[in-house]
């Protein structure tokens, strides 16, 4: 009898899983919306990865085939976002692993339609740094900032993206990265401390 | 005397601030109990250079992810469509290809053996 009441209705899961669950029993429409609601969040997760918008869009559709060739493996044991979040942080992990190359990046690619001058790094750097706008071009600078993101080791990259722009905790980045909740502490500590180094060079002693 | 106070609490101070410099990432992403909250700010109110510390990896995480904040744009649509029309056709392709070999991978490998000893008579 306690079998049957270990057992959970698919009511008693989340809306996602809840679509995964019916994707499991056949429904396809029931993958399109979960590929309708986290497509930007996965493209995006792996553009801050790559900085390459071919790569991103690229290894987000291989993301989105891991999970629809796998679907007979799921089991709801944790929420989905965390599943895709961990699928996307492994495969975004590994594809700098496989293909060791140096992966480009552009500042010419189409930005979100809101995009403006509020948007360019420089707008970012507090009022009280924002001397070097006279010295440094704004485009030399976006390539700096961005190949100082992109020198950074690959794990604390993305521990970095994860808790700054998905705005998980400790705990969802350990269990989407498969390490500690300690580990994650000291990615993120080792990733600011580079990340503070690598703008010293880029400003100048000066600017701290 | 004093001295040697002074030496000790400057010792401490020096401890303090290792312990407390090493709490600051997670303290910014508020990831510290209370307890260690309190203490955090009530040692950087009192210590210039961890204070200075925590501004400048605070200022060093805005300017330089700056640029990651604002996205390409990503066609949800379209890469369904490819998703649908591309991507999981070919898998299938690729998946039946390889159903076909597992399926006939015993009737291969008797052709290849065959092939082989024909080749040596």
């Amino acid at each position: 009898m306690k079998i049957f009441n270990l057992k959970k209705n698919i009511q008693d899961f989340d809306s996602d899983t809840q679509l995964m669950l019916r994707f499991r029993d056949g429904d396809d429409n029931a993958f399109s919306e979960i590929f309708n609601k986290y497509y930007q969040k996965v493209a995006q997760l792996c553009w801050r990865y790559t900085l390459n918008k071919d790569t991103a869009e690229d290894a987000a559709q291989e993301i989105f085939m891991k999970i629809y060739q796998n679907i007979s493996n799921y089991k709801p044991t944790a929420s989905f976002s965390t599943y895709i979040y961990r699928i996307s942080a492994n495969h975004c992990l590994n594809i700098i692993r496989d293909q060791k190359r140096h992966l480009s990046y552009s500042l010419d690619e189409n930005w979100n339609s809101d995009d403006d001058n509020q948007n360019k790094p420089l707008n970012y750097i507090p009022s009280n740094i924002q001397n070097p706008r006279e010295n440094v071009m704004q485009k030399e600078l976006d390539e700096k900032l961005l190949k100082a993101i992109s020198e950074l080791p690959k794990k604390q990259k993305m521990a970095l993206i994860l808790k700054k722009f998905d705005n998980l905790s400790y705990e969802e980045i350990s269990k989407s990265m498969n390490c500690s909740t300690g580990a994650v502490d000291s990615l993120l500590q080792r990733a600011r401390i580079t990340l503070t180094d690598k703008l010293k060079k880029i400003l100048g002693e000066g600017f701290f | 005397m004093y001295g040697v106070k002074n030496k000790q609490r400057q010792d401490n101070m020096k401890t303090d601030c290792k312990h407390i410099k090493s709490r600051l990432s997670a303290y910014l992403d508020k990831q510290v109990d209370d307890v260690t909250k309190n203490l955090i700010e009530s040692h950087i109110t009192e210590c210039k250079d961890c204070a200075e510390y925590l501004k400048n990896i605070t200022d060093a995480e805005i300017i330089i992810t700056a640029p990651l904040s604002k996205t390409p744009v990503f066609d949800t649509n379209s890469a369904r469509r490819i998703f649908w029309d591309k991507t999981v056709k070919k898998a299938k392709a690729e998946g039946r290809f390889l159903f076909f070999l597992h399926k006939y991978a015993g009737t291969f490998a008797i052709i290849l053996i065959l092939l082989l000893f024909f080749i040596n008579e």
